[in-house]
């Protein structure tokens, strides 16, 4: 398997250069008090940490807070959940500003440029109406791109399935938003488009997920107790992804398998192909907040025509309650696919013929078998979570929070962990989180 | 034993709030031509939604700082939230790259010198620390 190199990291650091160019040249702190009436200029620099320790799973199932990530089998760990994010935010005039955002944390792709998070450029021509170009947030769920800043939400972990399955958290394109006052609230709506890419932990493997383009839309509105929002998004796998995604190699064994007789092979191999098939998104979020509860629930459905990984539903329901500056929490969520993976087919046995090697080719074509069978319930995932948690707003910039999650993972449905193989039986798990969360 | 009590009286100190009540009023620049303004514009001003005035000039918009007991009453008085709350809700927007607070501004002296000095200037201080420099809005629901 081979990743692709990553084309874009010049690209980035241009953009990053022409950030800090233009802070250098208009460092302008907020200390002075002189300021033009018609625009000012302004340098902000934030951050945020989480210093987190968990510890999730068992011997089998390795935790990890989404699917880029190695995880951890059944031991305390901080690699998890810690993490430092930096933010730039740079005001040029009344109309345009940038951003630039770098997160440091664990993740499978290690390279310096896959911290950064953000760098866009918007242009903003009424108040109304704004334009961001370069490396831009997700923004198709409610956590939009802010979940990797513990403070601003209530959990330890946002829930799993619903989260875990994103391994990507920003794209490099455009987008609009328009946004209004409407009933007492604001209503916006924003179109993207662009593409993203993200490495998924495999045990063994080094995989690139290219998608491209990356393209949807999304509907918001939301006063200071309720939010509303529905989102869509489109991927497209473009050429090349086969042979990024490894498939290449066992498409090439299934032809020679067919060449023994396994007829049906040429069946699986159409199953296989990932190039320029598509991922369609849909995701409803909803959240309500007054002095005492905070209760949120999304659910989303995810369609796709690449026949391997089969369309899923996930959802959630949180509830918490305020008490001073604690807020005990409980929630449920549940992910899993809303086909089964489809039946795999016996090859005949190799035939005995004089003069060929038919106890080696039996053996490789029953690894082979296996292989295929692993990639069919690669992705299958089939879980339930509880939730029990505590957060404590220690202070005007600092919660502390605990989380006891506990799931139950179903026979083969355990993509969100981290497995060296999948096992055909069910599995209770529990996770402790105990997390700080600091902003900046 | 003398690290230990520095180290607790570090901690305490970090984790104390400003205790107490205050009045406050909502002020801006003497040029400026409003001369009041609705709960939901300052909601809008303050929390992110709509950082123009509305003659569509860009609101230079003044918080106290989060221990002061100005800021505590101002948001629970404006939104309903504490100011953990409040800054949790910053927390989102100004990740998500969509707003940016309010500038923090360390004293009042200071605030009524940057509101004096700038026509587009929008703050919120105690009542009794009021001068001529500026001007008071008068907040029909605030």
């Amino acid at each position: 398997m081979r990743i692709t190199p990553f084309n874009r990291h010049s690209k980035s650091l241009l953009l990053l250069s022409i950030l800090l160019s233009g802070l250098a040249c208009s460092m302008h702190t907020f200390a002075g008090t002189n300021f033009s009436d018609e625009e000012f200029k302004d340098t902000k620099i934030s951050g945020f940490l989480t210093a987190g320790f968990a510890r999730g799973g068992n011997k089998r199932l390795g935790l990890r807070q989404n699917i880029a990530q190695f995880g951890k089998y059944a031991d305390w760990t901080y690699k998890t959940d810690s993490l430092l994010g930096l933010q730039l935010n740079q005001r040029f005039s009344k109309k345009w500003d940038a951003a630039f955002q770098a997160i440091f944390k664990d993740r499978v792709g290690d390279n310096l440029e896959d911290n950064i998070e953000w760098a866009f450029v918007r242009y903003a021509p009424t108040p109304y109406l704004d334009m961001r170009v370069g490396r831009i947030g997700l923004d198709v769920f409610m956590l939009s791109d802010h979940r990797n800043v513990g403070f601003a939400y209530l959990w330890a972990r946002p829930p799993i399935e619903f989260y875990g399955a994103f391994g990507f958290d920003h794209f490099h394109g455009a987008d609009i938003e328009y946004s209004t006052p409407l009933y007492q609230g604001n209503f916006s709506t924003k179109v993207f488009v662009g593409k993203a890419r993200y490495r998924p932990g495999v045990p063994r493997a080094d995989l690139n997920i290219r998608l491209e383009p990356f393209y949807g839309f999304n509907i918001k509105w939301e006063d200071f107790n309720w939010r509303f929002q529905f989102a869509y998004a489109d991927i497209k796998y473009p050429k090349g992804s086969n042979e990024e995604s490894g498939f290449n190699e066992l498409v090439d064994n299934l032809e020679f398998a067919e060449s023994f007789g396994w007829q049906e092979a040429g069946d699986i191999i159409d199953t296989l192909n990932i190039d320029n098939e598509r991922t369609q998104y849909y995701a409803l979020g909803a959240s309500f907040e007054n002095r005492r509860w905070i209760i949120q629930s999304e659910a989303a459905y995810t369609y796709t025509t690449f026949e391997t990984l089969k369309p899923y539903i996930n959802y959630y329901l949180s509830a918490g309650y305020k008490y001073q500056q604690t807020i005990g929490y409980v929630m449920v969520g549940h992910m899993s696919n809303t086909k089964d993976v489809q039946h795999l087919p016996e090859p005949p046995p190799i035939p005995n013929t004089p003069g060929l090697p038919v106890d080696l080719l039996q053996a490789s074509l029953d690894e082979l078998v296996e292989n295929v069978d692993r990639v069919y319930h690669t992705a299958r995932i089939d879980q339930t979570t509880y939730t029990l948690g505590l957060r404590w707003n220690l202070r005007y910039d600092t919660a502390i929070k605990l989380q006891w999650d506990r799931s139950h993972v179903k026979a083969l449905g355990q993509n969100l962990w981290i497995t060296e193989k999948r096992f055909n039986y069910d599995s209770w798990v529990n996770t402790y989180t105990v997390n700080l969360n600091f902003v900046f | 034993m003398t690290t230990r009590l520095t180290l607790c009286f570090f901690v305490l100190f970090w984790l104390l709030p400003v205790a107490g009540h205050a009045e406050v009023v909502v002020i801006v620049n003497k040029e400026n031509q409003a001369t009041n303004i609705s709960r939901q514009q300052l909601v809008d001003l303050y929390m992110g939604r709509n950082i123009y005035f509305s003659d569509g000039n860009l609101a230079l918009r003044i918080d106290q700082t989060p221990k002061s007991s100005e800021r505590s009453e101002f948001y629970l008085r404006l939104v309903g939230k504490t100011v953990p709350e409040v800054n949790a809700y910053w927390a989102r927007l100004l990740f998500t790259g969509r707003a940016s607070p309010p500038h923090v501004v360390e004293s009042t002296d200071k605030i009524l010198e940057i509101v004096s000095n700038n026509r587009y200037a929008i703050a919120y201080i105690e009542k009794s620390e009021l001068n001529d420099s500026v001007k008071v809005l008068e907040s029909v629901e605030f």
